[in-house]
């Protein structure tokens, strides 16, 4: 009966394993294992045996059982997976089909250059200040050392609003006036920085708008040097436009500040080789300078006591220069296709 | 301004090239933009003897020229016929370029005779603007064979300086000069030969007499005599025009030749042609005429600075001439004048005439008070060499030059702007090189030791110290000074404002829109189309379309919208964040306001059912930046009429007041402005949200209990708001409501006509405990109850 209890179940093993899918494996298990099956015909012979023979023949349909059990069970898992296999092969997709992306927004240059900026300002421990687009003659021209008959003050330059009894409101000409609000309303020590739109009467061309960005910086405390402008800008300039960028200064005029100097930076682009971007390898960035000591004095700081610097930097020029946008105009023509492009970058 | 370097160099013979020292000059303050060579086109021009003029066999308007460049006989065709044997001229040899020609030049067959180069006018050569004839050579000056470029010495460079305004000195070449000698350390010279005067006593042919010192100090005149036909030497000719400015006459050339050169304008009068001798300088009368050189009919005011004959005025001071007393070709004797006007007269009254020139330009930004007699002199000693003539001796004069400034500066303040150390001996070398007399006696008065610096005329723009220290930072050089960063003792940071702006422009850039920047001004039909009537006139637009500023930002993307679409874009999803103006009063009131607009088909893909942006696509977008905004208690109100949807629209309310307003616009008006189809769009007052918005965020622990989900979908009639209803279920769920989500809203069969089905996903949970059916039963009634009872409704599933 043993011989026999062996023979079956080398027999039945074979039959799952040649079983070729789940149902041939269902009928492998009906035949081996089910009613009328060879084993289960010794396991109700059991019964019959005495007690001994019982006991081991007992043992070995039991070990049988758990090996029919066990080989059913890996046969069912494999032919499970081939099954499933087959049905992944039919839920194939074309992977080239394009995918369901959600709208992607993008941020305007303008506002990539002036974040980049305020945040290396920020990080320095410049506190960014804000003030009115509508500013008042005195603000934006005359506590800035700009007096009532300088070029820069005719109507050919500035533009004017027309509100009864304020002849002396004007669309200011530079964040500068920011400045002079800050100094008003704080005493020394002042790290600001102030960007903002400003406006000037120029017919759009290429390299002109009459509604341009800067960002104004202003810092006065007691002992402010020249090397503290020079190395604050460098920093600027290095963490805007790369640690390999130098600073040059050169002479320049501004009323509000003296001496007053114009700061190129070499190119990002050739690295001061001269390309079509830089032309001799620099490009001029900002103007700064030491605050003029009437300024202060119009702030009512003592310039004997507290010094200072400032510069101005043109958010546009940046932005032009860096992403190689041939015409300013396009920055305010809203060309999705244009400002689209700015998606990846933030 | 232009400084050809040839006449620069015969100041301040430095051995350098223009070229080589552009950078260095740059960066010690004269702002080199670029250095020019403006006859670099001319070559292989020889100069040439005319041997035989001939008439042309076939063309009456051409005329055959022999030419002897030396080497041989050529024969050229010309054009013009204002020479004869004998004459030197260009000729452009065959090969040859000239700046008007692009390609070099070839023989030419000209009406069968073979014409071998040409013959150049002033203007083919790029060196007068003249184009009336061939240029006849001075025999004295050239000889035949030479190239044209050593006899003319048009291998010359030319500086363009950007002259900033308080450098008025770097409008002369001598003004320049004295830079470069400072610079390079070459010493000016003067090579001018030295004026001859005549007998005759200036000042018993004219009077000056100066009835207003305030705007005119002091006034000179020369007065030169028997002015004959000569002309301007050609290469003053090339000069004047490499500078920009056209050749005239020889008494013109020779005033402008000298103003450019020193900086000191000079006018000529005819003298005859003024009425009497006497010059008068006064204010002008209100209303008083005068004729201006120009032919134009100018009114006085006055404040206005008027040169006068005895009789009447001749020319407005500092600004231009009268067409009276103008020179002519028939002029012979001439008063000419050199003057000093102060800056803000001459400014304002060119402002007021909208009358720009050479001269004004000059005193605006301010003259050397001292350089009037070097000016008269030169003016008249090239007017005599150039025109013929003598000069009388001495001055016609009134007036005197005001005192120079003094101006001290300390070393030690010095030291302590530039952070280097500046020794008293660097300043003194400094005023040393720039020609500034200075004197250390005065010593230490406390503050440290002073340096008295002696200020010329020329130097208009030095006042106070530290523009005696900019001097010194200049002239020893900006990268003297060294780097440092100063430590600021605080936290940088952004106001909540500027804060708040930046967390809309992400929230809206991650809800897919483009942000977009427009111009700031609007038009009438803008504000128009907002219906307001307290925007800000511009008063000096740059266009009469933009005469306002923008009341909204709301029509710019309007106006944004249609240009994409005109280009063939005709989905968007743009915003824009800035200040926006109203008119309180006499008050400009800037609020800072964001808007974006929708247009077009939203999104695109194979397998979804295409559909155009509405007004929900608007007010989700809104939805997640109020949300991204902590703006809580916000609502949407009744539609806000005009430019929107009268259906589709509504007014945003956080409480009970308004902060903006969201829909879609009225077809109308978008039509009328050229936008294809809907446009769903949203405006919202930044500075309104900003205080109600919250803060921060406390938590609320998330429920440890699953919740129980039941959809109850409710027939209405068509025209209950869903949003109503869930106010209602929410209301009735109480403190167990965890979400409640419409899913579905349906109409059509089997629902009646007039009604349709909203379906309600409610979840509800407990804090503390699972829900069982004896929780939920019971609020899913009340649920049911108040809705039906509220709205009519039947519940058709649940």
């Amino acid at each position: 009966m043993l011989r026999a209890l062996e023979a079956e179940r080398e027999r039945a093993v074979a039959r799952f394993e040649s079983a070729a899918t789940l149902d041939d494996l269902e009928a492998g298990q009906v035949d081996a294992m089910g009613r009328r099956s060879t084993f289960s015909t010794i396991q109700k012979s059991l019964g019959a045996l005495d007690p001994d023979d019982r006991k081991r023949v007992g043992q070995a349909v039991n070990e049988v059982r758990s090996v029919l059990q066990q080989a059913l069970a890996a046969r069912r898992e494999i032919l499970e997976h081939q099954a499933e296999d087959a049905l992944l092969v039919a839920d194939r997709l074309d992977m080239s089909l394009p995918g369901r992306t959600p709208r992607m927004g993008s941020f305007h240059p303008l506002s990539i250059v002036e974040r980049e900026a305020v945040e290396v300002f920020t990080s320095l421990g410049f506190r960014v200040a804000e003030g009115p687009e509508v500013e008042d003659d005195w603000h934006n021209f005359q506590a800035l050392n700009i007096p009532p008959d300088h070029p820069a003050r005719t109507m050919k330059d500035s533009l004017y609003v027309s509100v009864p009894e304020h002849p002396e409101l004007l669309l200011r000409t530079e964040t500068s006036a920011v400045q002079i609000r800050t100094m008003q309303s704080q005493r020394p020590p002042v790290f600001v920085v102030a960007p903002g739109r400003v406006y000037r009467r120029e017919t759009p061309d290429p390299t002109h708008l009459p509604v341009f960005h800067q960002i104004e910086g202003l810092a006065v405390d007691d002992g402010i040097t020249f090397a503290d402008l020079k190395g604050t800008l460098e920093v600027f300039a290095k963490a805007m436009f790369g640690q390999r960028r130098r600073i040059r200064l050169g002479p320049a005029f501004f009323p509000f500040v003296e001496p007053g100097c114009e700061v190129g930076v070499s190119c990002f682009r050739c690295d001061g080789a001269g390309c079509r971007v830089c032309g001799t390898g620099w490009i001029e960035l900002l103007g700064a300078g030491m605050v003029h000591p009437a300024v202060l004095e119009n702030c009512g700081y003592d310039p004997e006591r507290s010094t200072g610097f400032a510069f101005g930097l043109g958010i546009e020029r940046v932005a032009l220069l860096r992403y190689e946008i041939p015409d300013i105009r396009m920055l305010v023509d809203g060309d999705v296709r244009l400002l689209e492009q700015f998606r990846g970058v933030a | 301004m232009r400084i050809v370097w040839s006449w620069l160099r015969e100041f301040c013979p430095t051995e350098h090239a223009a070229s080589e020292l552009a950078e260095r000059l740059t960066l010690h303050g004269v702002k080199v933009e670029e250095v020019l060579r403006p006859w670099e086109g001319v070559q292989d021009v020889v100069v040439s003897r005319i041997v035989k003029v001939e008439d042309h066999p076939a063309s009456e308007k051409l005329t055959v020229v022999t030419v002897d460049d030396g080497t041989g006989e050529h024969v050229v065709c010309a054009g013009v016929r204002n020479y004869e044997a004998g004459d030197l001229v260009p000729w452009a040899r065959p090969g040859a370029r000239v700046p008007v020609l692009p390609e070099p030049l070839a023989p030419r067959d000209m009406g069968g005779v073979v014409s071998h180069g040409m013959l150049c006018s002033p203007r083919e050569l790029g060196i007068a603007d003249v184009h009336t004839g061939i240029l006849v050579l001075d025999p004295g000056t050239v000889v035949p064979g030479e190239d044209l470029v050593a006899a003319l010495g048009l291998d010359d460079e030319v500086l363009d300086i950007e002259v900033e305004p308080n450098r008025p000195d770097f409008l002369s070449v001598l003004g320049v000069a004295r830079e470069v000698s400072a610079l390079t350390g070459t010493p000016l010279v003067d090579r001018r030969p030295p004026l001859e005067e005549s007998e005759e006593i200036a000042a018993d042919v004219a009077t000056i007499q100066i009835d207003a010192l305030d705007g005119c100090p002091r006034y000179v005149a020369r007065v030169i005599r028997g002015l004959g036909e000569g002309t301007t030497p050609i290469r003053a000719q090339a000069r004047l025009t490499a500078c920009g400015m056209r050749p005239i006459s020889a008494v013109v050339d020779a005033t402008n030749y000298a103003m450019l050169e020193l900086g000191q304008p000079l006018h000529a009068f005819d003298l005859h042609r003024l009425a009497g001798p006497g010059i008068v300088v006064r204010r002008a009368a209100e209303g008083e005429p005068l004729r201006t050189l120009d032919g134009v009919d100018r009114t006085m005011t006055d404040g206005d600075l008027l040169i006068c004959d005895v009789e009447r005025p001749v020319a407005i001071a500092g600004v231009m001439g009268g067409a009276t007393s103008e020179v002519n070709d028939d002029t012979v004797d001439v008063l000419l004048e050199s003057a000093c006007f102060t800056r803000t007269g001459v400014l304002r009254t060119a402002r007021r005439l909208d009358l720009h020139t050479e001269a004004s330009h000059r005193f605006e930004r301010g003259t050397d008070p001292e350089g009037l007699e070097a000016g008269a002199d030169r003016g008249a000693q090239l007017m005599a060499a150039w025109a013929g003539g003598s000069v009388a001796r001495g001055l016609a004069e009134d007036g005197s030059a005001p005192p120079r400034r003094h101006v001290s500066i300390r070393p030690s303040r010095a030291s302590a702007l530039l952070a280097y150390d500046v020794p008293r001996s660097d300043v003194e070398g400094v005023f040393d090189r720039l020609r500034m007399t200075h004197d250390a006696s005065g010593g230490d008065d406390g503050d440290g030791e002073r340096v008295d610096v002696e200020v010329p005329g020329y130097r208009v723009d030095i006042e106070h110290e530290v523009d005696l220290i900019e001097e010194v930072a200049r002239v020893l050089g900006y990268d003297r000074i060294g780097t440092h960063v100063p430590p600021t003792g605080q936290a940088g940071g952004v106001p909540a404002g500027y804060r708040f702006r930046s967390r809309a422009v992400e929230a809206l850039v991650r809800s897919g829109l483009c942000e977009v920047r427009l111009m700031t001004f609007a038009s009438a039909d803008d504000l128009a189309m907002t219906g307001h009537t307290d925007g800000v006139p511009v008063a000096n637009p740059l266009q009469a379309d933009d005469a306002f500023l923008r009341t909204r930002l709301l029509p710019g993307l309007v106006h944004a919208v249609a240009r994409n679409q005109a280009r063939g874009v005709p989905d968007m999803a743009i915003f824009e964040t800035g200040t926006v103006f109203r008119l309180d009063g006499e008050e400009v009131v800037e609020r800072q306001h964001v808007a974006f607009a929708l247009a077009g088909m939203a999104g695109e893909h194979w397998d979804v059912e295409p559909r155009p942006f509405d007004a929900l696509d608007a007010t989700g977008v809104l939805e997640a930046l109020l949300t991204t905004l902590a703006v809580r208690n916000r609502r949407l109100g009744d539609p806000p009429g005009m430019p929107f949807h009268p259906g589709r629209a509504a007014t945003v309310l956080v409480g009970d007041a308004p902060v903006g307003v969201v829909g879609e616009l009225h077809p109308r008006v978008a039509r009328d402005r050229g936008v294809e189809g809907r446009i769903a769009a949203c405006e919202l007052v930044l500075d309104s949200l900003l205080p109600v918005a919250a803060g921060s965020v406390v938590v609320t622990e998330p429920p440890r209990f699953p919740p129980v989900r039941r959809d109850l979908a409710f027939v209405v009639a068509d025209d209950v708001a869903a949003g109503e209803v869930r106010a209602a279920i929410e209301g009735a769920a109480g403190d167990l409501l965890g979400r409640c989500v419409l899913f579905d809203v349906f109409r059509g069969a089997p629902l009646d006509r007039g009604t349709k089905s909203l379906a309600f996903a409610v979840e509800l949970r407990a804090l503390d405990r699972t829900l069982t059916g004896e929780d939920t039963d019971p609020v899913v009634n009340a649920i049911v109850e108040r809705v039906e009872r509220e709205f009519e409704a039947k519940l058709r599933a649940g």
